[in-house]
């Protein structure tokens, strides 16, 4: 026997599109997000570990890592920041060109940082995975960092392509928004771990 | 919004209303719609269904084992073939029975108990649970081929690492682990927004249902165990093993030790994380079969929260036979029994329910009880473990194994029991069997205890674990056959449960929507749920929305309004206090789920031999993500920007 209802409320007027904390998408954003920054910090713990077992980091017949290319990263990710910020304001206010462009811009940028990536790992570390648990670390550290690049990269691209030839709707605009909230995260987890792979041989 | 108060006597939706739901959430005929489904009842129902699989393959290993040890200098396996039994045994309760089949309940059940229509994200859901499935798979066809893992359900280095471990056996270990850690965090994420974010208008923190809260504590330290493990194991045992990473090798300055801090900042919370949805469990069926709401509230919920956050803090007690320093041994002597405070705190909690409540004594209400006691023991030597001297008398013997059995059939498999007849007649529309669930429940609560409990004497005789015989001179044999006795009254009890579950499908009682009298929303739709779940999203007027104040069942449910019925809409409300915000659009069936976790497949078993398939898989998983996140043209032109290739400005 179902129970009689009694109907007390009427929603059919609240928004269908809505940005941040009220989005539900937003919330697993910051699900992964959570996920991937501990893995991250999990890779910090393991190479602090590992250098103990070493009188110097890195281990003498090792050249110290090169800082020119990470150096240039890091500044691009930072200056990155404020046009991502700028397209999640215009996410906001439905704008679909100004979105449209902006998506590209991000998606060139994606682009550069996984090229620079590339090119940390196998010129600037001066080390391979496989030389020592020295270089097993910078790799782990690098490598966790430069997959995230990749998974973000292809959600970049994919959001511009939407915006160029899919059938877009509202709630694309609040997904563009997210992903500068991911952009964020991506970025300013980036710089302890530039500081820890590339300065801090040199520094202890 | 706009607010109305109207009474409406049947279901509250007109017959036009409820045929356009049903266009609606009309899901694919056949079998391709069984591979494109998302909604979260069907993918929990195939998700128990699978756990108990792997829990009765996982069986056969135990009773294999408990064969060869019954009597001294036994042939029924052979040191290698017990090596794999006692490994696939632990991995597969540990990683494929005990946390995913009680996700798999919360999967099915907190969407229903919140009053919301689905889970969040439905296609994640049904990704997951095919990343579990072939984490089974993968697992149990290994131990058939005889290339099942054997280095234990830990993989300790140096024993697993490629020196010791040659071969594919430890590789199959890792990527298992790989798999079953993807379906566990995206069940993790999946049922944390649900619970955030869909829950009734009305269901504010303090309003949420004691099964609910120990969800959202389990999801929130999975959060944090789990990406510890996938690490420990993808990208540095298996890396140690492809591709000749040194984590773990000590003559190129790794750490077999490191190994050790990482698997159990894991495994000791997952021990938490796989029984604090059992607590929730008890909390429910205790809750109904007392007729009185959970005494002290606000203590279980403060006590479940603790236990998360202190989890964390005991991983070193499994390692204290390894050169940790002394303070590190207090600090976690320390941590580990105070560990037991906010359990002891629910236990004492749950008996003041049922003390002065009015209890019913069902099957479900017994394994509830028999959780409290059966646990209450598990806890008890925990604690007598938890001390350094004693720990080193009994490390890696039978009493070890005695405690972790009562820890986990206690507080997993009795509450599981105990849930799968109470929530039995919800997920099929039919009732168990209440006398042969009597039975079960007898025959399961002597048989742990003649099973486990002579394992502590064992331990204390002196009896190694992960031996695969012994000498007779010992006189560890007659022990050893009470323990193969009890094994065997398990299995009959898990038979008999299978009998009453098959009979119960093909001729039970039909199930009333609320058989129990239980107070929480689940109950207040049909047995078995429409595929909407709820036509009105009910309003959430109290902690027990069913039951009034006194503890009697209501006779009307406040229900809103407003959702729209040709599209997939759910209700979204405020993280705390569940004031509906907006309301947003739910996806499709999709074979894409299928497609990515088939990718995700490739590509990890195919790096047990390459690493080139990780190359591979990125590209074959940026096809399946493509495939799944392309937009399809909207029939709902007030949903549409721009059209395919249109360049219309837009419309707000």
């Amino acid at each position: 026997m179902t129970l009689p209802r009694r109907v007390v409320l009427d929603v059919s007027l609240l928004p269908r599109t809505v940005f941040g904390v009220r989005d539900m998408m937003w919330w697993g954003t910051l699900a992964f997000v959570i996920v991937e920054g501990f893995s991250l910090v999990l890779t910090v713990a393991v190479s602090l570990y590992l250098r103990k077992n070493f009188a110097t980091w890195p281990p003498e017949d090792i050249l110290l890592p090169s800082v020119v290319a990470p150096t240039i990263q890091m500044v691009l990710m930072l200056v990155s920041l404020p046009v991502i910020r700028r397209l999640s304001q215009r996410s906001m206010d439905f704008e679909v060109h100004p979105v449209r462009r902006l998506l590209t811009i991000a998606a060139l940028f994606t682009i550069t940082f996984v090229a620079l990536r590339a090119w940390e790992l196998t010129q600037s570390l001066n080390v391979r995975w496989d030389a020592n648990a020295y270089g097993s670390a910078q790799w782990l550290v690098v490598g966790s960092h430069a997959l995230l690049l990749a998974v973000q990269s292809v959600e970049t691209i994919g959001m511009a392509l939407i915006f160029w030839r899919g059938p877009v709707e509202k709630k694309h605009f609040s997904d563009a928004s997210d992903i500068a909230f991911y952009w964020y995260f991506i970025v300013l987890s980036w710089l302890p771990l530039y500081l820890l792979a590339f300065w801090l041989p040199r520094w202890i | 919004m706009s607010a109305s108060v109207q009474t409406v006597t049947r279901t509250g939706v007109p017959d036009a209303k409820y045929g356009e739901l049903a266009e609606t959430y009309a899901s694919p005929p056949g079998f391709w719609g069984w591979l494109t489904s998302v909604d979260h009842k069907d993918i929990a129902k195939r998700y128990v269904i699978t756990a108990f699989v792997w829990f009765a393959l996982a069986g056969v290993a135990a009773a294999l084992m408990r064969m060869q040890l019954s009597r001294p200098e036994m042939k029924v396996l052979g040191p290698d073939q017990y090596n794999q039994a006692f490994t696939v045994h632990g991995t597969a309760m540990m990683f494929l029975f005990a946390v995913p089949v009680m996700l798999a309940i919360a999967i099915y059940v907190v969407p229903l108990m919140l009053g919301t229509k689905n889970i969040s994200y439905p296609r994640l859901n049904a990704f997951g649970y095919w990343m579990f499935l072939i984490a089974g798979c993968l697992l149990f066809s290994s131990w058939f081929l005889n290339t099942g893992p054997d280095t234990g359900w830990f993989a300790y280095v140096p024993l697993s690492g490629p020196q010791y471990a040659p071969g594919k056996r430890v590789d199959v270990w890792a990527q298992v682990v790989t798999f079953s850690e993807i379906a566990g965090l995206v069940a993790a994420v999946e049922l944390l927004a649900t619970i955030i974010k869909t829950r009734a208008p009305g269901m504010s923190l303090n309003r949420i249902p004691l099964f609910v809260w120990a969800i959202l504590v389990t999801c929130v330290m999975m959060l944090f165990a789990l990406p510890t493990i996938a690490v420990a194991s993808t990208m540095m045992l298996a890396m140690d093993r492809l591709v000749a990473t040194h984590f773990f090798n000590q003559a190129e300055g790794g750490d077999p030790l490191l190994w050790q801090h990482l698997f159990w900042f894991f495994g000791h919370p997952e021990v938490y994380i796989m029984f604090l949805p059992g607590l929730g469990f008890v909390s429910s069926i205790v809750e109904t079969f007392s007729g009185r709401r959970v005494f002290g509230y606000p203590v279980m919920v403060l006590s479940m929260i603790a236990t998360g956050f202190v989890a964390f803090g005991l991983w070193v007690h499994h390692m204290f036979a390894t050169p940790i320093p002394q303070l590190g041994r207090s600090f976690f002597t320390a941590a580990s029994i105070v560990i037991a405070i906010p359990t002891g705190t629910q236990i004492f909690c749950w008996i003041a329910t049922i003390w002065s409540g009015r209890p019913r004594f069902t099957a479900s209400m017994l394994f509830a009880l028999g959780f409290i006691i059966v646990f209450t023991i598990g806890g008890l030597s925990g604690v007598m473990i938890a001390s350094v001297p004693f720990d080193l008398q009994v490390h890696d013997s039978f009493f070890i194994v005695a405690h972790f059995h009562y820890v986990i059939l206690g507080g997993v498999v009795f509450p599981l029991f105990g849930a799968c007849y109470y929530w039995f007649p919800k997920m099929t529309g039919r009732m168990l069997s209440e006398r042969m669930g009597k039975w079960q429940f007898w025959l399961f609560f002597i048989g742990v205890n003649v099973a486990f409990f002579p394992m502590h004497l064992l331990g204390l005789m002196g009896m190694p674990r992960r031996i695969y015989t012994y000498l007779p001179e010992t006189g560890w044999g007659n022990l050893n056959l009470l323990v193969s006795v009890g094994a065997a009254i398990i299995a009959i009890s898990v038979v008999l449960f299978v009998v009453n579950v098959v009979r119960t499908l093909l001729r039970g009682q039909p199930a009333p929507d609320n058989p129990w009298d239980a107070p929480t929303l689940e109950w207040a739709t049909s047995s078995p749920p429409e595929p909407w779940n709820f036509a009105n999203i009910p309003v959430c007027e109290s902690r027990t929305p069913l039951w009034s104040s006194e503890g009697v069942l209501v006779n009307e449910l406040p229900v809103v309004t407003g959702l729209k019925t040709d599209r997939r809409e759910l209700l979204v409300t405020t993280a705390l206090d569940a004031v509906p915000d907006c309301c947003h659009k739910h996806p499709a069936e999709s074979i894409w789920p299928l497609g990515m976790a088939v990718a995700l497949g490739v590509t990890f078993i195919g790096a047990i031999f390459s690493p080139w398939f990780y190359v591979v898989g990125f590209g074959l998983a940026t096809i399946a993500f493509a495939g799944w996140a392309w937009p399809r043209k909207t029939e709902h032109t007030d949903e549409a920007v721009l059209p395919t290739g249109g360049i219309e400005e837009l419309e707000r």
